[in-house]
C-alpha cells in the first residue's frame, strides 16, 4: 500500500517478484514534464486513478492528455481522496511522458489550485 | 403494451429453465450440480466438530503485511536446465544489453489484470492479511484481492490437481513457523525474477515466520523443487513489515484497465479518445 511505482520497479528489478500493474518502459521515466492545465475528468478507480487536462497547444487551441496514477488503495496513503480533483480545477502537473509521443503520461505530481501538491506514489 | 409482454413473457420462462445458466442440462437432469458428488472424507477444517480453542496457540500475526523489497536478500543465481535455462538466459542477455525495450520485453503479461500466482501473489507491491481458522490458514493480498487457502487440517496434497495460478496448499505448523507445501501450478510461471520460471511439477515450500527479534516482521524462506525446471532446489526470501493503522481496499482490476496487453505482447495506454 505504500510502495511507489517507481521504487517498486526499482526495487523489483533487483530484488522479489514485485510487478505493479504494468511495465513502465512505455513512459520516459528520465524525463519530468511540468505543464499547466484545467482538469477535465478525475478516475478513481482501479487498477489505475486517471486525470484527463486540458492544456494549450501550440495552434491556440488546447489538448486534452491523459495521466496515469497509481491505484486509489496507494494514493489514499499519501493524501489523496477520490474528491482530490473536479473537473474545472486548474492545475500544475509534473508526469513522466509517453514514449510514443501520443498525449499521456504516468504522473509525478499534482499542485491544486490552493497550493497544496499530492504526489503519485 | 401486450406486444411487449408477450415477448418478456417468453423471455422470463427461459431464464425460470435455466436457473444455472450455461451447461446445465445434465445437472439439472441429476437435480444436484455435477459437483456435490459424496466426497471420500470429510476433513477437519469443514468437519461439524470444531476446536476453536486451538487457534489460541497460534502466534499473532493481525494487522497488514506490507513487503519490505529493499531488505530482501538478493535471490541465489538458479540452477536451472531445459527450456527453463533457455528462457533465463534469454532474459538475462536482455537486461544486460542495455535495450531499451528490455524492461517491456521482460514483463509481457504482467498486465492485463492477469493474478501473477504462488509465490508473485505474496510480494505483490500491496499488503498481505492472514486469517486463521480451525484447520485452514488464508492469505489474503490486497492486489485483485486475491486469495490462498492454505489447509492444515492434516489432509494430503492433491494427487492429480488441475494447474492454477495459487496451486494447491497444505501447511502444519513447527512451533511458531508455519510450513507450506504447495503443487499443482501452472507451466511456465514465475519463481522470481528475471525470467525464472517453472514447470507444473513445481513443488514449493514456504517457511513463514515472525521475525524472533522484531515482531512486527514477518519472514519467509522459499524452497523450490522441480524435476523439470530445476538441477537443484531454488531459494529465495521475503520480509514484510507489520501495518496496525490501516484496512485492506477493495481492489477490482477489470474497473478501468486502460493498459491491456496487445497481439505484439506489448502494454498498451488508453489515452483521451482512443
Amino acid at each position: 500500500m505504500r510502495i511507489t511505482w517507481l521504487t517498486g520497479l526499482v526495487l523489483a528489478s533487483c530484488a522479489a517478484t514485485a510487478a505493479a500493474h504494468h511495465s513502465f518502459s512505455m513512459f520516459d521515466m528520465k524525463k519530468d514534464v511540468t505543464v499547466q492545465g484545467t482538469v477535465t475528468d478525475f478516475r478513481w478507480t482501479n487498477p489505475h486513478a486517471w486525470m484527463h487536462i486540458d492544456v494549450a497547444d501550440a495552434k491556440g487551441g488546447a489538448t486534452n492528455w491523459a495521466i496515469e496514477m497509481t491505484s486509489p488503495n496507494n494514493l489514499v496513503s499519501v493524501g489523496w481522496r477520490r474528491s482530490a480533483l473536479k473537473a474545472g480545477d486548474k492545475v500544475t502537473v509534473t508526469y513522466h511522458p509517453l514514449v510514443n509521443g501520443k498525449a499521456g503520461g504516468s504522473l509525478v505530481r499534482v499542485v491544486l489550485p490552493d497550493g497544496k501538491t499530492l504526489e503519485n506514489k | 403494451m401486450k406486444y411487449w409482454v408477450a415477448p418478456l413473457g417468453v423471455l422470463a420462462a427461459v431464464c425460470l429453465a435455466a436457473p444455472g445458466g450455461a451447461q446445465q442440462s445434465a445437472a439439472q437432469a441429476a437435480d444436484v450440480m455435477p459437483q456435490n458428488v459424496v466426497p471420500d472424507k470429510i476433513w477437519p477444517a469443514s468437519a461439524p466438530q470444531v476446536d476453536f480453542a486451538a487457534l489460541q496457540k497460534l502466534p499473532d500475526w493481525r494487522g497488514l503485511w506490507s513487503p519490505m523489497l529493499s531488505a530482501n536478500a538478493k535471490p541465489e543465481i538458479p540452477q536451472l536446465k531445459g527450456k527453463y535455462k533457455t528462457h533465463y538466459d534469454e532474459i538475462q542477455a536482455l537486461i544486460k544489453s542495455g535495450d531499451p525495450e528490455a524492461q517491456l520485453k521482460v514483463e509481457r503479461r504482467s498486465s492485463a489484470c492477469e493474478p501473477p500466482g504462488v509465490p508473485g501473489i505474496m510480494t505483490q507491491p500491496y499488503n498481505l492479511e492472514f486469517l486463521f481458522t480451525p484447520g485452514r490458514v488464508t492469505v489474503i493480498q490486497e492486489a485483485y484481492m486475491q486469495v490462498r487457502r492454505i489447509f492444515t487440517d492434516g489432509r494430503p496434497l492433491p494427487e492429480d490437481p488441475d494447474p492454477t495460478f495459487n496451486g494447491s496448499s497444505i501447511g502444519h505448523w513447527e512451533g511458531d513457523t508455519l510450513v507450506v507445501t504447495t503443487i499443482g501450478l501452472r507451466e511456465g510461471g514465475t519463481m522470481g525474477r528475471w525470467g525464472i520460471t517453472h514447470s507444473s511439477k513445481v513443488k514449493l515450500t514456504e517457511r513463514i515466520r515472525l521475525d524472533p527479534t522484531n515482531k512486527d516482521v514477518l519472514l519467509i524462506d522459499n524452497t523450490f523443487e522441480d524435476p523439470e525446471a530445476l538441477v537443484a532446489p531454488w531459494h529465495s526470501s521475503y520480509q514484510f513489515k507489520r501495518e496496525r493503522g490501516f484496512d485492506q481496499i477493495e481492489f477490482v482490476c477489470a474497473e478501468n484497465d486502460r493498459n491491456p496487453i496487445n497481439a505484439d505482447g506489448e502494454v498498451e495506454f488508453i489515452g483521451v479518445g482512443d
